[in-house]
């Protein structure tokens, strides 16, 4: 699988996306999951409400804080405010994602499935590959390739949480390292200078200001990075995506 | 926690985590009635969109909190510059420059004994 228009039959395009996620996509969500599911079982976390929070949080970030809490006693109050910021950087997603999927103007009940299933992943999909396809077909063609994508990390989490002692150590540790690895190849080929610019912003100052607060680092570190990005490269001249 | 009955009690966080994630996507679709593609607004938003997403991976790989963390630094770095460089040499296919990246580290967490 190559960077650039998507494989498959466009008259089909609910199909054409669930088979186009098949692949690095969904293992790459399955062992993150499966990860997360593993982990949560060393938590003490009961294996219904992980699950359950996968379902509806659907956020990496979001639900290791949210485990973190829930374990610890937190209360609600600190949740859900703990969750809202780990969750900040859906809102650039949702914003950019939905136009490129949308094939007539307004907002629709079906958005709020793609914006739902919305994980990195699918996004930058959207992202690099929407635009190479004709409108109509690319809602239904993105919602087949997320709710295959969802269905493994659901899948994962269970294998995670139930078998995670079965899987060889070398594989079961290296395989963490797919899914951000395959997510940095695919932002690499956005060919923008502004793109390139605010992830390479984004990799020095986001990790960094991490270690200072977790959630306020990820808020200021990518809001700033991104408008660095944003300005040095140009993107503010109004000429597509520059 | 609260005055809720036991049963209730695990599940109070769960719906408290999901209104959190409902109200950040609920969020993201109302701005994007109002932005279009190939907009200034649209490239600030995929701007802040790739700086966040790229820094959490970066600090996936380098500043992990999971088990990959057992690994040296060293061996990821050297994990994520193969993969580029397959990446780039086979003209840009995920697939190769992704399990050339999993495989190296594999190999390496194999000769180290690590786990």
């Amino acid at each position: 699988m190559s960077i650039g228009p998507p494989p498959g039959d466009l008259r089909r395009p609910f199909r054409a996306g669930a088979i186009h996620a098949i692949g690095a996509p969904t293992i790459g969500l399955f062992v993150a999951l499966m990860g997360y599911g593993a982990l949560t079982r060393g938590m003490g976390q009961e294996f219904a409400v992980m699950w359950w929070a996968v379902f509806t949080v659907w956020s990496m970030p979001a639900l290791m804080t949210f485990s973190e809490l829930a374990v610890s006693g937190a209360g609600l109050w600190a949740i859900f405010i703990a969750v809202l910021f780990s969750n900040l950087r859906n809102i650039p997603m949702v914003v950019t994602a939905l136009p490129l999927v949308r094939a007539e103007p307004g907002i629709k009940w079906r958005d709020f499935v793609i914006a739902q299933l919305l994980s990195p992943t699918v996004w930058v999909h959207v992202l690099v590959q929407a635009p190479e396809m004709p409108k109509p077909p690319r809602r239904r063609f993105f919602t087949g390739f997320a709710v295959v994508i969802f269905a493994a990390a659901l899948l994962g989490a269970w294998v995670g949480y139930t078998g995670i002692e079965a899987i060889p150590s070398a594989i079961g540790i290296s395989i963490l390292i797919l899914t951000p690895l395959y997510l940095l190849l695919i932002m690499v080929s956005v060919r923008q200078l502004s793109g390139y610019l605010a992830l390479g912003f984004g990799a020095v100052t986001v990790p960094w200001l991490m270690q200072w607060s977790v959630d306020w680092g990820l808020a200021l570190g990518g809001i700033g990075a991104g408008t660095l990005g944003f300005i040095l490269g140009g993107g503010y001249k109004r000429r597509g995506r520059s | 926690m609260t005055g809720a009955p036991a049963w209730m009690a695990p599940w109070l966080p769960v719906v408290a985590a999901f209104a959190a994630a409902l109200l950040t996507r609920g969020a993201g679709i109302v701005l994007s009635g109002r932005v279009e593609p190939e907009t200034p607004i649209f490239n600030w938003f995929a701007c802040v969109g790739q700086a966040l997403v790229g820094g959490l991976m970066v600090r996936a790989i380098f500043l992990p909190t999971s088990a990959l963390a057992e690994t040296p630094t060293l061996d990821r770095a050297i994990a994520i510059a193969v993969g580029f460089a397959v990446f780039f040499l086979s003209r840009q296919r995920l697939l190769f420059g992704t399990f050339a990246g999993v495989g190296t580290l594999a190999a390496l967490v194999a000769i180290r004994g690590i786990g």
